[in-house]
């Protein structure tokens, strides 16, 4: 390759070297471990943490230890230790918790083990509805005891009728929880879990639903008794009895049970009526002039399940009836996640039957994560706004509120990008970074093309050899030999030639004559600058006989080769005379007698002169 | 003062560090298993360390009978043996002999069935909840980073209590040695969750079969002995699992049928180079020769 080209295509291969540096220095993506990650043989252990210590071990004893609390729970509830069964049951919500949230994070909710998070869930929201029914049924033990011990027929019968619905509700219970039993107990076996304790606890919620049911007889055939024997209650103000109807016993979310009361007796118009369901009052009003009271109830937050429903007049009670509330599946979704920046807002609607689901209470889902619960508006629309951190995301809804005749419904997923928020800070870096780099490479692209090659200096004032005159220091002592500069000579500034033009002028344009090159060198070695004095003759005798014989790239010329150039040239003694002179000055760092420098000067004149008649 | 010089010298530093990688690049190879694959997913360090046992490459299956009393390891194997190899092995092993093969998704069946093994390495990624690896940063595990238990005590899980998978198969027939935990399933759609067709259940994935008066060991996941798994600092027993594989009078290491083996490109002429005195001699010098130059000629 031709040596002039080689620096130009260092300096190519550099600057792309460092255009690419500086393409990515703010993202540098050349190599990163996650590039070469993906293999299908392993997973790159380097690039992951060990896992927490979740293990099978672990979750086996987590799902055996659910089992076993259901059988804990239940038993303190039939000791009517009340106490100990919360406490018990506070440390089994805790593991079921627990045990949702390692579902979640190991992915396991479709499988067998998601399967049995779903059935201890629902056992435990029926054990602690059998806990507080059953302390409800306990505490109306001792009002019963206080009603009979005050032969009062008609508290003991509002009792007795609260307890009649609870007795349906804890039997509705006890079924609920005996339905499940069979795939549960399968679940477990299907592990090796011992099942005993919860099979236990199965039969003990079936046993006090049989008990509150004889209690239940019996307490009602003792206000019957006590009926009988006692005086006709003030508050019963003519009324003789009530009866109830409702129709359809069965109904869904939406529909209408249309709920009729008459009242019997002397005076029936106007009378205070109650409805009573599960032994809540669900309704109040008064007796139309023909002793009816008439509701419409519609069916909405009310759970899937049988219910008692009475009505009562002051001391006087209808016969109890039953209802049955099914459940059916909502229509549940999400609108498209609106993202602005890091906020994601989640809008939805839940209707079910084409009503809407107002009040209900559900979940948006990141990720298979639980957020913040949601209350539906009375439209049956839900709006939230999530914050979310760089990544991609998994978004969709839940509903599981069991208040509601509605069965659980999961909406479909819908993926959300939350990118990286570039701040300004961070792109006007970005941009001084690379601007730098531009600057550097396109400075030294610009030098290069100005100064050729060879080891010129790069950057000069106007007057080359000014600028190299400074280049030395001030103190350093002054070389032997050389003449001192005149007394009363001006500063340094002041004399330097200064020509018009500028280094181009000085070096590349042959402008400049013998005689000024002289008075060049005279001026830098007042100056005292030794070397570049002697190198600004070379410099001119090179361009000149650069320019005069039309040699090719002569400024890339050392002394040596200028010289082998010239050998058959008339004037080659004197050239040769001026380069070794030149060389022992420049790089031998001698330091000339006034005699040499004279010499030198004579050296230089002549050849000059012969190079400018070789021009002509 | 800067001068063109300088610009020069600075670029020829700025290319060299360029050429630095390239380097790297040509005499090293990122293929699976490679023993001369230095990163993460290459087996250089155990290659290293069999070099210093002074393990005999076989690059003849027949030659594995001059051998007497000693241990063939197959590792990754993905070029097919022929039925004179399966028959080969066999021999070996009805010698007395024991052959290790730790393969997943290769050609290790044929290999078994060619010998007539009952052992067999069945489809799919094995999954487990008994997991070491996860994503702080996304929260995700990697059910295919199994935990293996040791299931019974033998010469190869002497001191073995577990054993970090990555990406195993599961194992059918022959004596149990180690097993995954029952909450472990055959990923079969690779998606690293439990789907309807997927159970839970425990699967082998060590087993050993007496062949003659030889044993065949079957290791149902090779990645154990990428540079990765090697380097990791658990608690778990792979490195004595490793040891306890290696430690053999007369260790022989398959580079026939093996991933291991494999070189391409360039790799083979600039490891020789690499690796031959005489020619990093010539390199240096020619270098030398080329520096000195630009220096004459006063380039640099």
């Amino acid at each position: 390759m031709n040596r002039r080209y080689l620096p130009l295509v260092m300096l190519a291969c550099a600057l792309t070297v460092g255009l690419f540096i500086g393409l990515n220095f703010s993202s540098p993506d050349l190599y990163v471990p996650e590039n070469h990650s993906y293999s299908v043989y392993h997973q790159n252990p380097e690039l992951l943490e060990m896992a927490p210590s979740e293990s099978s071990e672990m979750i086996l004893a987590l799902m055996e230890q659910l089992m076993d609390d259901t059988g804990t729970v239940v038993l303190n509830i039939k000791v009517r230790d009340f106490e100990t069964a919360e406490k018990d049951l506070a440390r089994m919500l805790r593991d079921v918790r627990s045990f949702d949230n390692l579902v979640v994070n190991l992915e396991l909710s479709e499988t067998e083990i998601g399967e049995f998070s779903r059935y201890s869930r629902r056992n435990t929201e029926l054990i602690q509805r059998l806990l507080e029914e059953n302390q409800r049924y306990a505490e109306l033990q001792s009002l019963v005891i206080k009603y009979r011990d005050e032969r009062n027929p008609s508290a003991l019968y509002s009792v007795t009728y609260e307890g009649e619905g609870l007795k349906t509700k804890i039997q509705e219970i006890s079924r609920q929880y005996n339905a499940q039993a069979p795939a549960f107990t399968t679940l477990g076996t299907q592990f090796n879990l011992n099942t005993s304790r919860y099979l236990q606890s199965v039969s003990v919620a079936e046993t006090l639903a049989e008990e509150v049911g004889a209690t239940q007889q019996t307490r009602k055939a003792e206000a019957d008794s006590l009926k009988r024997t006692a005086p006709p209650s003030p508050e019963s103000g003519g009324v003789d009895s009530v009866l109830v109807e409702l129709q359809p016993e069965t109904a869904s979310f939406g529909q209408v049970i249309q709920v009729t009361a008459w009242l019997n007796g002397r005076e029936v118009a106007g009378k205070a009526v109650d409805l009573f369901v599960d032994s809540d009052r669900w309704a109040a009003g008064r007796s139309d002039a023909s002793g009816r009271f008439s509701y419409r109830l519609v069916v909405d937050r009310i759970r899937a399940e049988r219910h008692v429903m009475y009505a009562a007049q002051g001391g006087i009670y209808s016969p109890v009836l039953n209802f049955s509330i099914t459940s059916l599946d909502p229509d549940f979704s999400l609108d498209v996640p609106e993202r602005s920046g890091p906020n994601v807002t989640i809008r939805g609607t839940l209707t079910a039957a084409g009503r809407p689901v107002g009040g209900a209470e559900v979940h948006v889902l990141v990720d298979g994560y639980l957020t913040r619960p949601v209350i539906t508006r009375s439209d049956g629309s839900l709006q939230t706004t999530l914050f979310l951190s760089p990544g991609s995301y998994q978004v969709m809804g839940s509903f599981q509120d069991t208040t509601f005749p509605l069965n659980p419904r999961m909406t479909s997923a819908h993926p959300v990008t939350v990118g990286e928020e570039v701040s300004l800070q961070s792109l006007i870096t970005t941009i001084m970074i690379y601007a730098t780099f531009l600057i550097l490479f396109s400075m030294g692209a610009v030098v290069y093309y100005r100064h050729g090659k060879g080891g010129e200096p790069l950057f000069h004032l106007k007057n080359p050899f000014a600028f190299l005159k400074f280049s030395r220091k001030k103190d350093e002592p002054q070389e032997k030999g050389v003449v001192p500069p005149a007394a009363g000579a001006p500063p340094r500034k002041e004399e330097g030639p200064a020509p018009p033009g500028d280094r181009k002028a000085a070096l590349e344009e042959p402008a400049h004559s013998q005689d000024w090159a002289i008075a060049q060198f005279r001026q830098l070695m007042i100056g005292g600058d030794l070397q570049n004095a002697v190198h600004g003759l070379y410099l001119h005798l090179r361009d000149r006989m650069g320019r005069t014989y039309r040699i090719r790239n002569h400024k890339a010329l050392t002394p040596r080769e200028l010289w082998k150039f010239a050998t058959d040239r008339p004037y080659f003694g004197d050239l040769t005379k001026f380069i070794h002179g030149y060389e022992m000055i420049r790089y031998g760092r001698m330091v000339p007698s006034a005699q040499e420098v004279e010499a030198l000067l004579q050296w230089f004149s002549a050849t000059s002169s012969a190079i400018e008649r070789d021009h002509d | 003062m800067i001068t063109i010089r300088k610009i020069l010298i600075l670029s020829a530093v700025i290319i060299l560090i360029a050429f630095i990688p390239l380097y790297l690049h040509l005499t090293t190879t990122t293929r699976e298993f490679a023993r001369y694959n230095q990163q993460w997913n290459g087996t250089s360090l155990l290659f290293s360390d069999l070099e210093g046992r002074g393990a005999v490459p076989i690059r003849d299956m027949q030659e594995i009978q001059a051998y007497p009393g000693s241990r063939l390891l197959i590792l990754a194997p993905d070029r097919p043996f022929t039925p004179a190899e399966a028959r080969a092995v066999r021999a070996y092993l009805e010698g007395g002999n024991t052959l290790v093969l730790a393969d997943d998704f290769g050609t290790g069946n044929d290999l078994l069935q060619g010998m007539g093994s009952g052992i067999r390495l069945l489809p799919g990624n094995l999954s487990s909840v008994d997991l070491y690896l996860w994503d702080p940063q996304t929260g995700r595990f990697y059910p295919s980073a199994v935990i293996g238990f040791v299931a019974r005590e033998d010469i190869l899980t002497r001191g073995v209590e577990e054993i970090l998978l990555n990406k195993p198969v599961a194992l059918e027939g022959g004596e149990p040695l180690a097993g995954t935990s029952v909450l472990s399933w055959v990923d079969r759609n690779s998606d690293q969750r439990v789907n309807a067709n997927e159970s839970f259940g425990r699967y082998d994935i060590l087993a050993r079969e007496r062949v003659g008066a030889g044993s065949l060991y079957v290791l149902s996941d090779p990645s154990i002995f990428v540079n990765s798994m090697v380097q990791l600092d658990l608690p778990a027993n792979n490195t004595r699992l490793i040891k306890n594989i290696l430690d053999a009078e007369v260790l022989l290491v398959d580079q026939v049928h093996s991933r291991t083996s494999a070189e391409e490109g360039i790799l083979p002429l600039l490891l020789l180079a690499r690796s031959t005195m005489i020619i990093k001699i010539v390199m240096i010098a020619l270098l030398s020769i080329i520096v000195a130059v630009l220096f004459q000629r006063r380039i640099l």
